[in-house]
C-alpha cells in the first residue's frame, strides 16, 4: 500500500476541527455546482494551494477518476449533450477531490479522531476508526511478507482454480490470526483500562485564524449555493 | 464499488445519510465494547487483502471480500465499512465526505447479504456452494445498490450503470471462488468465529 505523501500543505496549523468542517461545506457546495466556471475556479485555487506538490496530488488524481472513465466511455455517445455532462461531472469529482487533500488529507489520525471527539461523534465509532487505522500499519509489512513468499513459492505453471484457492488460504491465513490476534489485543486493552472510548490525546485550541478560516469557507460555500441558485 | 463525489444527487445523498446513520446507530449498539478490537483489527486485515492483487488469467482484479466481513461480523460489519470507506475518503480521497453515507449503504447491503445469505441458508447445502453464493451475492448486491443511487439521481447514467454491472460480473464470480476456498478454510480453523443469528 504506497500513499503519495503530500507536502507543503496549507492550513496545517489550524485546527483539525475548522478544517474538518470548512472542508466538509465546501465539499457540500461544490457537490451540486452546476457552474464549470465556478468549478474550474475552485481546481486552480486548490490546485494553487497544493502546487507545492504537485506530482503526489496528481498521482492521486489519476486513482480518484477511474468512475470517470466510465462515464466518458458512455455519456457522450448515449444522451443528447453527453460530453457537456460528462465533462461537468470530471470538474466536480477533481474539485471535491482537491478541496478534500487541501483540508482533511493532511490531518493525522490523531488530529482527526481528537476533532470527531470534541464534534460529538459516537465514542465507540472513533475507537474502531483509531484501532483500524493502527492496525492497518501494524499488519501490512506482514501481509506484504506473506503475499511475496507465496508468490516466490508457486510454481509458473498453474491453473487459474488453483491460483485462487492458493490465494484463498493466504487471506483465510491472514483473516484467522487477525482474529486471533484481536481477542489478545481486547484482554490487554481490557488491563489498562479500555472501556469502549479512547480519550483525547492532546488538547484542542481554537484559535482566531481558524474562526476566520472556518467563516470564509462558510460564505464562500453560500455564495457557490447562490449562484446555483440563480442559475437554476 | 465506489461512488465519487459530486455524481449523486441531493435526495440521494440525503437519503444516503439517514439511511447510513441508522445503520451506523443499529450496528454500534449492538457492538459491545469488548468486540470492538475485533471488529477493528478484522477491517483492518480485510482493508489490506481487498488492496491485493489476485492475478485472473492474462489481468488481475482486487477482491472486496465484503461477504466474509459480513459473516464475521454480523451487524458490526455497518460501522467497519463507514470507518474504512472514511479512511480510503482521507488517505486515497476515494469516494469522498459527501457521499460517504451513499457508499456505506451501499458496500453495507453487499456485506450484510453475505451475512444474510450465510444465516438463511439450510445446513444440508454444501459449504463450497454456500461460500459461492455468499461471495457472488454480496458483489451482485453492492453493484446492484450502486446502479439504483447512480440511476436515481441521473437518468442519463442508464448506460454507464449497465457498463459498470457487466464489469463486476467476472468480479463476483471470482469473488465467489475466492469466497468458497476462505469458508472452507474458516470453518475448518475457526469454526466458532463466524457470526451467527444474535
Amino acid at each position: 500500500m504506497h500513499i503519495p505523501e503530500i507536502k507543503h500543505l496549507p492550513f496545517t496549523n489550524a485546527d483539525p476541527r475548522a478544517r474538518l468542517l470548512a472542508g466538509m461545506l465546501l465539499v457540500l457546495a461544490v457537490a451540486f455546482t452546476d457552474s464549470r466556471a465556478v468549478l474550474t475556479g475552485v481546481i486552480v485555487l486548490s490546485a494553487l494551494l497544493l502546487c507545492r506538490s504537485l506530482k503526489p496530488v496528481l498521482k492521486r488524481l489519476l486513482a480518484v477518476n477511474l468512475l470517470t472513465v466510465f462515464i466518458w466511455l458512455t455519456l457522450p455517445f448515449t444522451v443528447e449533450r453527453g460530453a457537456s455532462i460528462a465533462a461537468l461531472y470530471t470538474l466536480r469529482i477533481n474539485a471535491c477531490a482537491l478541496i478534500l487533500m487541501v483540508f482533511i488529507a493532511p490531518m493525522g489520525i490523531g488530529a482527526l479522531s481528537n476533532a470527531l471527539i470534541s464534534l460529538k461523534c459516537p465514542g465507540k465509532l472513533v475507537s474502531i476508526l483509531v484501532l483500524t487505522y493502527r492496525w492497518i500499519f501494524v499488519l501490512k509489512d506482514r501481509t506484504a511478507t506473506a503475499v511475496t513468499a507465496m508468490q516466490l513459492r508457486r510454481p509458473e505453471k498453474i491453473g487459474a482454480l488453483r491460483t485462487l484457492r492458493t490465494y484463498a488460504a493466504l487471506f483465510a491465513t491472514a483473516i484467522a490470526s487477525a482474529a486471533l490476534r484481536s481477542e489478545r489485543i481486547q484482554q490487554a486493552m481490557m488491563l489498562r483500562g479500555f472501556n469502549g472510548t479512547l480519550p483525547r490525546t492532546q488538547a484542542l485550541h481554537w484559535r482566531k485564524g481558524d474562526t476566520v478560516l472556518l467563516t470564509a469557507s462558510a460564505l464562500l460555500a453560500l455564495f457557490l449555493c447562490y449562484i446555483q441558485q440563480c442559475s437554476t | 464499488m465506489h461512488i465519487s463525489e459530486g455524481i449523486l444527487s441531493a435526495p440521494v445523498l440525503a437519503a444516503g445519510w439517514g439511511l447510513a446513520a441508522a445503520g451506523l446507530a443499529i450496528g454500534l449498539k449492538k457492538t459491545p465494547g469488548e468486540k470492538l478490537s475485533r471488529v477493528a483489527v478484522l477491517s483492518a486485515a480485510i482493508f489490506l487483502i481487498s488492496l491485493i492483487r489476485v492475478p485472473v488469467g492474462p489481468s488481475s482484479v482486487h477482491l472486496t471480500l465484503f461477504g466474509i466481513m459480513g459473516v464475521m461480523l454480523g451487524i458490526s460489519v455497518i460501522p467497519a465499512i463507514f470507518v474504512a470507506l472514511l479512511l480510503q475518503a482521507m488517505l486515497f480521497q476515494f469516494g469522498g465526505f459527501a457521499v460517504l453515507g451513499v457508499n456505506t449503504v451501499n458496500l453495507s447491503t453487499a456485506a450484510l447479504t453475505g451475512w444474510l445469505i450465510y444465516i438463511c441458508m439450510p445446513s444440508k447445502v454444501p459449504a463450497p456452494v454456500t461460500g459461492f453464493i455468499i461471495g457472488f451475492g454480496a458483489v451482485v448486491a453492492g453493484s446492484l445498490m450502486l446502479i439504483a443511487a447512480m440511476y436515481l439521481s441521473d437518468s442519463s447514467f442508464t448506460t454507464t450503470v449497465k457498463l459498470i454491472f457487466a464489469a463486476n460480473i467476472p468480479l463476483a464470480v471470482v469473488e465467489g471462488v475466492i469466497t468458497l476456498f476462505i469458508l472452507i478454510f474458516l470453518q475448518r480453523m475457526l469454526p466458532e468465529y463466524a457470526h451467527t443469528r444474535d
